[in-house]
């Protein structure tokens, strides 16, 4: 195909508007729709600061205690991260994080409700945050349980208006924290890093959280290279295998795992023995493949009219030697000029409802946009809309007798 | 140059069998003028089609150039029509999305040509045909007969052994339809080359070297 064709393309889909206007609003919708799905997958497991940098952090999401007649699954406690992941000797280092909980603030006599969490100091070494004033709390703060916090933007304004919120006091539970640092704001579906107000772990834990296995809590691990994960990983696995449980506990499942694989982990695996990524994606890529498939058996009933009213075309260039391989190629890609055209539009329209999600207010401080990544996504969908679509009318108008599709319509 | 051998062609639908063409058996020699003659619907365009491999025939054999096409699959029915074969029909058939030098290009796209020779020859192919100031026009800027003109063009551009014509007067008033008809005839004269036209007209039948005539799908003497 070249330039010539490209052109012959442009000028058939200008010439039949109605075709072209129907099948661009089915292609862009059809897009548009995974661009914005994709995107939010993106924002959930891609690598998007604050969060730790994807290819050399791994976390302890989740696990999964079961005894003789009872199973137990959720996060693990901070006992059981301090003994058994701290102590692991692949990683870099360990940090643990509380889960975000929900909590209040009153300041000024008005209640405000927050998400909060608990992290140790080496947090903010490990992500990647922009302080907009005032810097993270330190090891020292930690270590004498000092009363300090760090608060998101939205919160800064919300408590303290424009003025600047460092040394500021807020009263939470009520005791008086002191305000060390303020961050941007984190879309609530980054897991690892959302809140809107982070104590030193060493103010806030208690002594028997010390000690629990199960609890609300996540271990996040560092490690010196990328190629040290199935390392890490074994090494858990072992440590965990030889653990010796209390109670009427028999076994512990979990897993050193991606944010991704942890959703696998929880969703495909009966007991959270093993994730399963590989699965998750090819079933995220099915569900994707069926949703396109309904507009796409609808293009391709509007291309095959719309072909054979081109038959007699198609006659004349099978009479002047095209085989019918050709003439796939032809309408194949004709078929994948007028899906990237849609592909095209479809961006606008998907970064329209990004910035509408955004401002719904359905995720807290949700920042969904479109990178390259879910560009190439979309591109990727586009190809795959467009051979879908197209390949159907293609192949029945290349077998047809060149006298036989001459006789479709003269033109 | 073509030999048929009993060549039936059969219509089917759920219901009917249309006999289109019955034992016709034939042969036409390299360099021949031929006419098909015959009244409406007694299978001339048919026998055309089939001789031009663009239908298959339902029984016997079709030869071209000796070799027996009948067992011939996509490709090779392709390349034959696209080296040995020019067409030319009733209703031009010219793609109306492409100018009048890219339809006359059509038969180069399907070799191992480059985009300048094509180009060349396909100019050469419309100055033969007096079009070459109508290039960059579209066919429906042209009247009928530059049209078919155009159609001429495009069958020739590829120097083909034989040149079927399908009516090619058809659609034309006279004077226009005797300009074509005198480039047939110069094609066959000057050229040598084979040339199949159907036609309902005596008098062009009676400009060509013989005439085959059908009458409800036989050959008749």
């Amino acid at each position: 195909m070249n330039a010539a064709s490209l052109k012959l393309t442009l000028r058939v889909l200008a010439r039949r508007k109605v075709f072209t206007a129907i099948s661009l609003f089915g292609v862009s919708f059809t897009l548009a729709t995974l661009m914005v799905v994709t995107s939010v997958f993106d924002h959930a497991f891609g690598d998007h600061a604050p969060d730790p940098d994807s290819s050399t952090t791994l976390g302890v999401y989740t696990m999964r205690l079961s005894g003789e007649h009872f199973i137990s699954s959720g996060n693990p406690g901070y006992g059981f991260l301090d003994k058994q992941v701290r102590t692991l000797s692949t990683p870099e280092r360990v940090v643990i994080i509380s889960q975000p909980a929900s909590g209040s603030i009153y300041e000024g006599g008005r209640k405000f409700d927050i998400q909060v969490r608990n992290v140790e100091p080496a947090f903010w070494d490990l992500t990647r945050f922009r302080f907009l004033e005032g810097a993270p709390f330190t090891a020292d703060d930690d270590s004498a349980a000092r009363q300090v916090a760090v608060i998101n933007e939205t919160t800064r304004r919300r408590l303290y208006g424009a003025a600047s919120a460092v040394s500021r006091e807020l009263e939470f539970e009520g005791r008086t924290f002191r305000v060390v640092g303020v961050v941007r704001d984190v879309s609530a579906i980054q897991q690892t890093t959302a809140g809107d107000v982070w104590f030193p772990m060493g103010a806030s834990l208690s002594t028997g959280d010390r000690a629990e296995l199960r609890g609300g809590y996540l271990g996040l691990v560092k490690l010196k290279s990328p190629r040290d994960k199935a390392a890490a990983q074994a090494e858990f696995a072992t440590r965990i295998k030889a653990m010796q449980l209390p109670g009427d506990y028999k076994e512990l499942q979990s897993g050193l795992d991606t944010p991704f694989e942890a959703v696998s982990r929880e969703m495909l695996s009966d007991n959270m023995g093993s994730s399963h990524p590989a699965l998750l994606l090819a079933l995220a890529f099915g569900v994707a493949v069926l949703f396109m498939l309904l507009p796409a058996v609808n293009l391709a009933n509007l291309a095959i009219s719309r072909a054979l009213e081109r038959s007699a075309e198609i006659g004349v260039r099978k009479a002047f030697g095209a085989t019918g391989r050709q003439l796939i190629q032809q309408l194949l890609f004709e078929n994948l000029v007028l899906t990237v055209l849609g592909g095209v539009i479809s961006i606008p329209i998907a970064a329209l409802t990004l910035a509408l999600v955004n401002r719904s207010g359905l995720v807290d401080y949700a920042d969904f946009g479109i990178n390259g990544r879910v560009l190439a996504w979309g591109l990727a969908a586009a190809v795959v809309f467009s051979v879908i679509s197209g390949i159907y009318p293609a192949w029945r108008l290349s077998r047809l007798e060149p006298a036989e599709a001459m006789r479709g319509r003269a033109s | 140059m073509i030999q048929m051998e009993s060549v039936e062609k059969v219509y089917r639908t759920d219901r009917i069998e249309t006999i289109a063409l019955s034992d016709i058996s034939l042969s036409i020699a390299k360099g021949e003028f031929v006419s098909i003659m015959g009244p409406s619907g007694c299978g001339k365009s048919t026998l055309l089609n089939i001789m031009g491999l663009l239908d298959r025939p339902s029984k016997g054999r079709v030869k071209l150039n000796g070799q027996d096409v009948g067992g011939s699959g996509d490709r090779a029915l392709a390349s034959a029509r696209n080296k040995s074969i020019g067409f030319i029909f009733q209703s031009f058939h010219l793609i109306p999305d492409l100018s009048v030098i890219d339809n006359v290009e059509i038969p180069l796209l399907y070799r191992s040509v480059s985009a300048s020779e094509r180009k060349r020859r396909a100019a050469a192919a419309l100055d033969r045909v007096g079009l070459s100031a109508r290039k960059q026009h579209f066919p429906s800027q042209l009247s009928g007969g530059q049209q078919q003109r155009v159609a001429v063009a495009r069958a020739l551009v590829g120097t083909p052994d034989l040149l079927l014509a399908d009516e090619p007067t058809g659609n034309l008033d006279s004077h226009t339809g005797e300009e074509v008809m005198s480039l047939l005839t110069s094609l066959s004269k000057d050229d040598g080359s084979t040339v199949v036209m159907v036609t309902h007209d005596a008098g062009m039948a009676s400009r060509t070297q013989r005439t085959i005539r059908l009458f409800d799908g036989r050959q008749v003497h």
